[in-house]
């Protein structure tokens, strides 16, 4: 099992980001989070600069295109694509979303998968076939609902430490994306936090949560790994407590 | 309630694409349900629109969306990115011109009332008809009871 290299804070790169770090690169800018959608089957002008990004920073992919509890069949051409993406980029960490966002064909959402026991043994295998797929151990992440899941056994927290245990792949948290469910489905995202295995996490996605990171890093004694969405944020002293 | 979790997400999947025709598996809030399908339009508009800015000038707004919707219901099959997913849209809209067409015609013929695009529910704002849509539009009563507030 290789462990990744990464430290200190990157930045989510947007198309839009290409241009202005072309010109100027921040100092404290250790590596980039790349998402598949926006880049994979781009070339020209766009794909070259990305590429000449991608050979002066490590990187992070930031997928959440594999449906990982979606009820269909894994798509193997997405497989297919997102592993030359990796060794294009020489993509150091991936991180999926743990929700499904297909029937047969992309939905365009991420939605909760029903925690039940079925659907952790499901997951845990698909986990499985795509570390085997890709050749590499993967990061599962939580992301923002917009619904509730239904079939309820257990709560997200459990669910999200059960995939995790039974697969053994780690896990990255998206604090942004913590707090909102929290706001919107009126849960306490600090305790979410203390049913989590901590001890799993390698890769933070902080946005602006920092009292969340706080909490986070009080709580583990590994080396985190940090990404934000914003240039600027790039240089708060927030960022490496 | 359907046992199996992955019928209930082919289930909800099959709501969420057209939830006019496909009513929602048991046990799913429909409120909730409404806002995914909302926000499933918004990210796939996201995706689509800079790839076609004259197309979309060209439909209008009421027909833009009604396309989007449509690629939405009839799911072909690509993979995620944004350029497959642009590429399959173009083969929809030709695939779909006919129904796409009558959607213009009746925005012309709008008179006393308007119709939804999505739900065929029509605005009857003499008559203060100004429900909630079951596509979840709000957009379309509140520019349907403007059009056709009653003058004073």
């Amino acid at each position: 099992m290789k462990h990744h290299i990464l430290h200190g804070a990157g930045l989510a790169l947007r198309p839009a980001l290409l241009a202005p770090l072309k010109s100027r690169a921040p100092d404290n800018l250790q590596f980039l989070e790349l998402t598949p959608p926006d880049w994979i089957g781009i070339g020209g002008k766009v794909g070259k600069d990305l590429q000449q990004l991608t050979q002066h920073y490590p990187s992070v992919c930031l997928s959440q295109s594999l449906s990982l509890g979606g009820p269909g069949v894994l798509d193997k051409e997405v497989l297919r694509d997102l592993r030359s993406f990796i060794a294009e980029h020489g993509i150091q960490v991936f991180s999926e979303a743990l929700a499904w966002s297909a029937d047969d064909t992309p939905l365009f959402i991420n939605l909760p998968i029903p925690s039940t026991r079925e659907a952790v043994k499901w997951t845990v295998s698909r986990i499985a076939q795509v570390q085997e797929a890709l050749g590499l151990r993967i990061g599962i992440r939580n992301v923002m609902h917009h619904m509730a899941p239904t079939l309820v056994e257990m709560n997200e927290a459990e669910f999200i430490s059960e995939v995790v245990s039974a697969s053994g792949c780690s896990l990255h948290l998206d604090l942004h994306a913590l707090a909102a469910n929290g706001l919107n489905f009126g849960f306490d995202p600090h305790a979410f936090l203390r049913a989590l295995p901590l001890g799993s996490i390698d890769y933070v996605r902080v946005g602006r949560e920092y009292p969340l990171l706080g909490d986070v890093l009080a709580r583990t004694h590994r080396r985190v790994a940090r990404c934000v969405d914003d240039v600027k944020q790039l240089n708060l002293e927030a960022l490496t407590c | 309630m359907l046992n199996d979790f992955r019928q209930y997400q082919f289930a909800l999947a099959r709501h969420l694409r057209d939830p006019l025709s496909v009513s929602a598996p048991e046990g799913a809030d429909a409120k909730a349900a409404a806002a995914c399908t909302q926000e499933m339009v918004k990210h796939l508009r996201d995706v689509l629109e800079p790839a076609f800015p004259i197309t979309q000038a060209l439909l209008g707004e009421d027909i833009w969306e009604h396309a989007v919707r449509l690629f939405l219901k009839d799911a072909p099959n690509h993979t995620p990115w944004a350029s497959t997913t642009q590429r399959a849209f173009v083969d929809c809209l030709v695939a779909r011109l006919g129904a796409l067409r009558v959607v213009a015609k009746r925005g012309q013929h709008r008179s006393s009332a308007v119709a939804c695009l999505q739900c065929q529910r029509r605005c009857d704002a003499t008559r203060g008809g100004a429900q909630p849509h079951a596509c979840g539009s709000s957009l379309r009563v509140a520019r349907a009871q403007h059009r056709h507030r009653p003058q004073a």
